[in-house]
């Protein structure tokens, strides 16, 4: 992930009447010269964040997102469920829409509206 | 791609190009940014649909349009008339060229592939991206449906982010090979394992909602489906409610607790069936909205070519109706619109000498009234002339030397054949051939026509039609022994006449007398030839309206009232006058469906010969008129 984009905070987890939620905001780059460091990122967030039930990931910056990518943020939705937690891409670019909708994960992966806390 | 897939694609791109005929006619009345973003945009999808139809010369048209229209967004040209009729006529040229292609043997011949891609698990690091080789087959089609397999995808923290552990499946409407398909994977091909397999039709399951061309497209809401098949599925329904009955009449002759729960289960059965008719119907219906598109397109054109400003209003184009009464309803409405521009509507000079605006009104109106439809066509001009009317009348003897009908009396002769006022012929109208049909065809259809006018104010036609062809409410009576059906929506009344309440006049002709007036006789049973004098003539006398006011028909008896399903007469049997075509009853019999207003019609016409068109016209016309206020 490049650092130029990524926040270092790692989404301070809030609390409300759904539970817990954590929000981190993905680079402009998911692919496989990034897929490590995004990786390591995420597991930061999950780490820092025990008891977290929902985890936001805000997408509007992703330009670029290849099948390295996809594995990454797929891995990190089956983490999250392991934990009881689940994930959602919002504000997903239109780039990553489209990618999204051609492999057929568009409405698994979810798509909220940019920076909209529930 | 089948040839109905194809079929439907092409639907949809007429579908389109009206939608922009639509749009380019709102812009040329209302020139907002909005508007013309709306017409751009039109465009836009009409010519992604053209080409993906394979129809380039349609999708080099619409190109050609959106160059225009780009002008019009950036500003660099002003919208005015000259331009709206030039994209119009362009847009002529583009429905030709695809109903032409209609006619023609597909253009392409597109085919489903289940394409599957399981790449090894050092591609990523290889430099192979199978995300984007999908995406690339986007080139060759529409990717119709897709899934992703991560079965074999650990979670986060077993991860290596760079290998890969996902396999890809997705099907391709494409008119491309399967070796042009694998082509795509050409330089891949050391290190993927590429599955590529034709599906049928049968096969053709959607894995996941895939929008092609953005993520926020989403399915579409409606469904193109062969009339053929929902007719297949009213016939079934029809037939279900006929068993139903036969069921009803097989358990009626049992009494006891288990027949009361047979009778229920009959009652639950019947409802069922009826629910299944009406939803079958109401797949049938459309908006009008289309016709009354294709008629302000037309008032556009003649307007131009006479030299006539013309403002178009449009009221309840959303209302609905079975299609095949729209399609049968245009041309008659395209009559009345046509007289409308080239006798009522003036030019603008005219209309400012007779202190009115220079821009005349020309208004479509529909709505939904007890069951049927209720059409008015209406313009601000200068009204029939009832002077004139009367003068050509008796000149070719339709009016008797010395009689003095009434003004609405005279306006029906307009309606006669070959009945014309105009001193010429214009390119529109004017040779006294029309309204005769006008009211023929709408008479076909089960309804009727009329006028009314307004010396220098206007003029306004009124239609009235059933809803649907398929299936109407009807009074079963019985008739020289034969069942016959009178659609409900026109009876008003029914009468057992005392003796001497039915009398014959001196011409031939019988009347009714009822307490408040006096209303014409007829007796299908003459009409149709059926049986004799018995059982006795005219035990029941059901009055029913018509165009031309109420009207008697004698029957020998009342069965009952149903829904019954309306089918089209065989072609042997067309000569038939006066119906609407036949009906399967509940008992199972066949029965005609009379058209009340053509039996009315005709009898006069028979019996009264057509020297004397005045007297013909009914004895007392009672008739309660559609209040014009309604509309």
């Amino acid at each position: 992930m490049s650092t130029e984009s990524v926040p270092k905070d790692f989404g301070m987890p809030s609390a409300g009447a759904r539970g817990i939620v954590a929000s981190h905001k993905l680079a402009a780059q998911l692919s496989v010269r990034t897929a490590e460091s995004c990786a390591k990122d995420l597991l930061h967030l999950l780490a820092s964040n025990d008891g977290v039930t929902r985890c936001d990931l805000d997408a509007s910056d992703v330009r670029v997102i290849d099948a390295a990518g996809l594995q990454v943020l797929l891995a990190f939705e089956r983490s999250l469920k392991a934990r009881g937690a689940s994930l959602e891409l919002r504000g997903c670019s239109p780039v990553l829409s489209q990618i999204l909708a051609h492999v057929g994960l568009l409405g698994r992966l979810g798509t909220g509206p940019a920076g909209v806390q529930p | 791609m089948s040839d109905e897939l194809l079929a439907s694609f092409r639907d949809e791109l007429l579908a389109l190009v009206a939608s922009l005929e639509a749009d380019l006619l709102e812009l040329d009345e209302r020139s907002t940014p909005e508007q013309i973003s709306n017409v751009f945009r039109g465009a836009h999808n009409l010519k992604s649909a053209a080409a993906m139809l394979g129809l380039d010369a349609a999708a080099d048209a619409t190109h050609a349009m959106e160059s225009v229209l780009e002008e019009l967004r950036s500003g660099r040209r002003a919208v005015d008339r000259s331009v709206v009729t030039s994209l119009l006529g362009q847009l002529d040229g583009l429905r030709a060229l695809v109903d032409s292609s209609s006619a023609q043997a597909p253009l392409v011949k597109e085919r489903l592939y289940r394409v599957g891609l399981r790449c090894s698990a050092d591609a990523l690091t290889s430099g192979i991206d199978p995300v984007a080789l999908l995406y690339a087959l986007s080139d060759l089609g529409a990717v119709v449906s897709s899934r992703t397999d991560d079965s074999r995808l650990p979670p986060l923290e077993e991860l290596d982010p760079h290998t890969l552990y996902l396999t890809f499946e997705l099907v391709l409407r494409t008119a491309s090979s399967p070796d042009e398909i694998r082509a795509v994977f050409l330089f891949a091909e050391d290190r993927i394992r590429l599955d590529i397999a034709e599906l049928t039709h049968a096969e053709e399951r959607p894995m996941a909602s895939m929008p092609v061309e953005s993520g926020e497209r989403i399915a579409p809401e409606t469904l193109a489906v062969s009339v053929r098949r929902i007719d297949t599925l009213m016939n079934l329904a029809a037939e279900l409610s006929i068993a139903t009955s036969h069921l009803e009449q097989l358990r009626s002759s049992g009494i006891g607790p288990a027949d009361r729960r047979m009778a229920m289960a009959c009652q639950e059965v019947r409802s069922l069936g009826s629910k299944l008719q009406e939803a079958a119907i109401s797949i049938r219906l459309v908006p009008l909205a289309a016709t009354f598109a294709v008629l302000r397109r037309f008032v556009r054109d003649q307007a131009l070519r006479l030299g006539k400003e013309v403002s178009v209003e449009l009221q309840g184009a959303f209302t609905e109706l079975d299609k095949s009464v729209a399609e049968r309803l245009l041309d008659p409405l395209m009559h009345l619109v046509r007289n409308a521009l080239d006798h009522g509507l003036e030019t603008p000079d005219e209309r400012q000498r007779a202190g009115k605006a220079p821009r005349g009104l020309l208004r479509l109106a529909a709505r939904q009234q007890h069951g049927q439809l209720v059409l008015a066509v209406e313009d601000d001009g200068r009204g029939l002339d009832a002077g004139r009317i009367r003068e050509v009348a008796m000149r070719r003897g339709l009016v008797p030397q010395g009689s003095s009908p009434a003004e609405a009396e005279l306006l029906e002769l307009i309606f006669t054949p070959g009945f014309s006022t105009a001193d010429q012929a214009g390119n529109l109208s004017g040779r006294g051939v029309g309204l005769d049909v006008v009211r023929q065809n709408v008479s076909a259809l089960g309804g009727e026509v009329w006028v009314e006018s307004e010396p220098y104010k206007g003029c306004r036609f009124l239609l009235r039609v059933p809803l649907t062809l398929v299936m109407l409410e009807g009074l079963i009576v019985q008739c020289g022994g034969e069942p016959l059906v009178i659609p409900l929506d026109v009876v008003k009344q029914l009468v057992r006449p005392a003796p001497g309440q039915i009398a014959g006049l001196p011409d031939g002709r019988e009347v009714l007398r009822l307490p408040s007036h006096v209303v014409p006789l007829l007796r299908p049973t003459d009409f149709f030839g059926f049986g004799s004098a018995d059982p006795p003539r005219g035990a029941v006398a059901v009055v029913v309206d018509t165009a031309i006011g109420p009207v008697a028909l004698c029957v020998d008896e009342v069965i009952s009232q149903e829904s019954v399903l309306l089918k089209g007469l065989h072609r042997s049997l067309r000569f038939l006058d006066a119906t609407l075509g036949a009906a399967l009853l509940g008992d199972g019999r066949l029965a005609l469906v009379l058209d009340v207003a053509q039996l009315a019609a005709r009898a006069r016409q028979e019996r009264l010969g057509q020297a004397s068109l005045v007297a013909r016209l009914p004895l007392h016309a009672s008739r309660e008129p559609l209040r014009t206020s309604d509309l």
